[in-house]
């Protein structure tokens, strides 16, 4: 695969600690994903994306941040969105990717459902260190 | 705090979701439904999405226990106003909305719950 670049000043990055901030991360999610160009229905699915795991930083992180870039491999060019937390982190991440998989119950859809509304899903994890998941969607 | 208004039209109670709903803004709303609900006597529930941009499993859930705890007080609910992006977002989410009927519009809406209501209230 081509190497991801980062698209100039089209970054900014929002700290998830209260519950209205999930509010501003979908707000923000809307305007960058109809400022790139995506329709109505993968906007939606962006939007929801942010919101399900802006939610899992507050109810398993406490707080953190998500990023929102714009990025391109040269043919293409799609929305990043980083999901950083310092929290207790996962043992397996691989078992978070299934369905029903829940260590709280706050939550609903998981990382399985986050990952089915966007085109990537990568996740990095240390117990004891935090969490930082990094979603893309391509136009 | 705001509140989100809950309509009364004859015997059946409407709500429509315009504001982005909190936690707690969430909870409260549930608690005063059921409590409307048997203050009015209601006999259907009406859940309007119509105006919002999304539901979350937060929201999808938060939807679909007050139609759960509204039929365990003997109401039903009807969730109308899907729009086209959150139906497919719901599916691709894997949320599956329990306990709430669905129709395309309040009008189709009030009109299922009547014929329901025609059906447990025999000549009522």
């Amino acid at each position: 695969m081509a190497e991801i670049k980062k698209i100039k000043n089209r970054e900014i990055i929002l700290k998830i600690e209260e519950e209205y901030h999930v509010g501003v991360a979908r707000r923000a999610a809307a305007e960058h994903a109809r400022l790139m160009g995506f329709e109505e229905v993968r906007t939606t699915l962006i939007i929801t994306a942010v919101s399900e795991l802006a939610r899992n930083i507050l109810a398993h992180a406490g707080k953190g941040t998500v990023t929102f870039r714009g990025i391109s491999t040269g043919e293409k060019r799609g929305l990043e969105i980083i999901f950083a937390d310092r929290g207790p982190g996962l043992e397996d991440t691989a078992r978070v990717f299934r369905d029903g998989y829940s260590t709280k119950d706050s939550l609903g859809i998981g990382l399985s459902g986050a990952k089915r509304m966007m085109d990537e899903l990568e996740i990095e994890s240390e117990p004891g260190k935090g969490t930082t998941i990094r979603v893309r969607k391509w136009l | 705090m705001e509140r989100v208004p809950i309509l009364k039209m004859g015997d059946t109670l409407i709500l429509t979701l315009q504001v982005e709903l909190h936690d707690e803004m969430a909870f409260r709303l549930q608690e005063d439904i059921l409590k409307k609900i048997y203050e009015t006597r209601a006999r259907g529930l009406v859940i309007d999405v119509s105006a919002v941009n999304l539901v979350d499993s937060f929201m999808g859930r938060m939807i679909s226990d007050t139609a759960v705890m509204a039929r365990t007080m003997g109401v039903e609910s009807v969730l109308v106003g899907v729009q086209p992006d959150i139906a497919i977002t719901l599916q691709e989410m894997g949320l599956e909305l329990k306990g709430v009927h669905t129709a395309l519009n309040l009008e189709k809406g009030l009109e299922l719950l009547q014929n329901m209501g025609e059906v447990g209230h025999e000549g009522g």
